[in-house]
């Protein structure tokens, strides 16, 4: 019987030994070291940006990154979730805004993707585009839920526990717990077997569903999950900018959404905590040069994704293996192929492609 | 036992399996061969769910639905594909892993809630891949990305992710397919292998000998229809699997 004499398979599943736990830990000291060196109003505008943003393409690092799902709508629940949150939580307190928010984008999300359940790719591209419309206009003319032209101001700091985290800094470590809460709740999809079976969903359905992945279940259960991060993200954004309008949810954001997800990094987590810092930070640092901002911006952005196709993970990646290349130099190949096995021998050349 | 009846699919105006009767006995394995364009391929796609059928399928006296991938996986029939379908960023593990029986605690009440239970079930599912993926002689590319293997690792590797499911009859679309002397020599012995551990199978492919090796019994399908079965030194003297091959002669034999 061949592989009766293979090398002792590892102890532990997999799912047990990858680190994103310690990860999440840093991020959490990290943010926090963030929040107390930061000394200026402008400082804290980029850092609580940058918080609620990395929510948001979390989120979308679920439902595209993941599953597959080339959505349009993160913007809108976004939106939703911001109109939503203040509704809710009209003459009280914010907890009843987040909750509100949850609920609303879960259900509709739901309700979405049941409607469109049957449209697979483009057509579902487009779908999700033509839902982001039409919040839009929700969001200006269905004055009842939202406001005379959609536009709300003076919505109040958040607040826990009669506790209002109105400074600066208070509010930088509030958002930075939602995005620990955030990236730990993804740590734990990482770590289960959702992941492998998300990812077997979006490299193919068919074979996925054949070997017993439950594709409905994954396809709605992942573009809810990923839509509510952005209701969440939605919640805080108007609670930490204290004006919301329909325009902060035009399709301008859709693309900084993709951009976070790209520019940071598709495969990994991690990924949209990074391209969300680019995003809000790197248009800033371009104000000296004044008229030609977008077209540096423009520029720097084509720069990043040629030098980086994996995303700005990617070099981080490439830094942590250098560092590891560093510490121990003997590399060791993965499982030596043992001469008697004859179907490690031969690699068809001329293999067919086609099922 | 398997037993499809009357199983159709059509594709526009071409009605590619056309009313096809097949049963797989327990512990019995089929070879099916046919010329290509025959329908084999889609007739397995219509026992598995990937293409709309009509037709009755039952699997241990049971029926199933077609049409329903997961419900046909359920009942205990796994396939392999004509070229290896094997997810390219998973690990071979993982991989294995997807087609486990035991689906408790993979959703998102066991990612967030239920970790404890989750993790205790994922070892006994890890245990279970391991064996599945020693049996096929992968177990040491465990962790590999299933990407990194040949061509014929990836067809053992799918063989393994078919296995784990406990299926009572596999189906194996050209399991020799781009495949070397050596390589299907050691599938041919694997399938032997696991027949006489009571699997039933269904072999679909073009090697006449090695359709030989593995089976017991041959079916001919050409134009979507069954024109012969029976053993296989009977059915390649059948004069309608002859002319299906090679064409009548003008003057009529």
């Amino acid at each position: 019987m061949p592989g009766s004499d293979a090398p002792a398979p590892p102890a532990r599943p997999p799912i047990y030994r990858r680190h994103q736990l310690a990860g999440v830990a840093v991020a959490a000291v990290a943010v926090g070291l963030l929040s107390l060196m930061v000394d200026s109003a402008f400082g804290y505008g980029l850092l609580h940006s940058w918080l609620v943003f990395s929510i948001l393409g979390l989120g979308f690092y679920l439902v595209f990154g993941v599953s597959g799902q080339f959505a349009f709508s993160q913007g809108a629940f976004f939106g939703l979730g911001a109109y939503a949150s203040v509704w809710a939580s009209d003459g009280r307190s914010f907890l009843w805004g987040l909750a509100g928010a949850v609920v609303v984008t879960a259900l509709v999300a739901l309700a979405f993707a049941l409607v469109v359940v049957r449209s697979d790719h483009f057509y579902f591209a487009i779908a999700t585009l033509a839902f982001s419309f039409i919040a839009t206009v929700v969001f200006r003319e269905f004055e009842a839920f939202t406001a005379p032209g959609g536009e709300i101001v003076g919505i109040p700091k958040p607040d826990l526990f009669s506790h209002t985290f109105d400074t600066g800094r208070s509010l930088a470590l509030f958002l930075g717990g939602f995005l620990a809460l955030a990236l730990l709740l993804t740590a734990f999809i990482e770590r289960s077997p959702l992941k492998r079976e998300a990812i077997a969903f979006r490299d193919n359905r068919q074979v996925a569903a054949t070997v017993g992945v439950p594709v409905l279940r994954l396809r709605l259960g992942m573009f809810v999950l990923g839509s509510t991060y952005a209701g969440v993200a939605g919640c805080l954004f108007a609670h930490k900018s204290g004006f919301i309008s329909p325009e902060s949810f035009s399709l301008e954001l859709g693309i900084d959404i993709f951009l976070i997800l790209l520019l940071g990094g598709i495969g990994s987590m991690w990924g949209p905590v990074l391209g969300a810092a680019f995003v809000v930070w790197a248009p800033e640092q371009l104000r000296f040069v004044g008229e030609y901002r977008a077209l540096i911006y423009g520029a720097l952005l084509v720069a990043v994704i040629v030098a980086f196709p994996k995303g700005l993970i990617g070099l981080v990646e490439l830094v942590w293996a250098q560092g590891r290349r560093l510490r121990r130099p003997a590399t060791t190949p993965s499982g030596p192929v043992a001469p008697d096995e004859p179907l490690d021998a031969g690699v068809t050349a001329g293999a067919p492609e086609v099922v | 036992m398997l037993r499809a009846e009357d199983i159709a699919v059509a594709f526009g105006a071409v009605r590619a399996v056309d009313g096809v009767d097949l049963v797989v006995g327990d512990g019995e394995a089929v070879g099916m061969v046919g010329p290509n364009g025959s329908g084999k391929s889609t007739l397995l796609n219509a026992l598995t769910g990937v293409v709309r059928a009509s037709g009755g399928l039952t699997v241990d006296g049971r029926r199933v639905p077609l049409s329903r991938p997961q419900a046909v996986r359920r009942a205990g029939v796994a396939r392999t594909f004509q070229t290896p379908q094997t997810f390219a960023e998973l690990t071979c593990i993982e991989n294995v892993l997807l087609a486990d029986a035991d689906r408790r605690a993979t959703g998102l009440a066991g990612a967030w809630v239920a970790r404890g239970p989750m993790l205790r079930r994922e070892r006994v599912r890890w245990s279970r891949a391991v064996a599945a993926l020693d049996r096929v002689g992968l177990a040491d590319r465990a962790e590999d990305e299933a990407g990194l293997l040949s061509y014929g690792q990836q067809r053992l590797l799918e063989l393994a992710r078919s296995l784990v499911g406990e299926p009572r009859v596999l189906l194996a679309d050209e399991p020799s397919a781009g495949l070397n002397a050596a390589e299907t020599a050691t599938l041919g012995r694997l399938l032997r292998d696991l027949h006489a551990g009571g699997l039933s199978l269904l072999v679909v492919d073009h090697k006449i000998d090695f359709i030989e090796s593995v089976s017991t019994r041959v079916v001919v399908l050409q134009l979507g229809r069954v024109i012969a079965e029976g053993p296989a030194a009977e059915v390649w003297r059948n004069a309608e699997v002859v002319a299906a091959y090679l064409g009548r002669s003008r003057a009529g034999a």
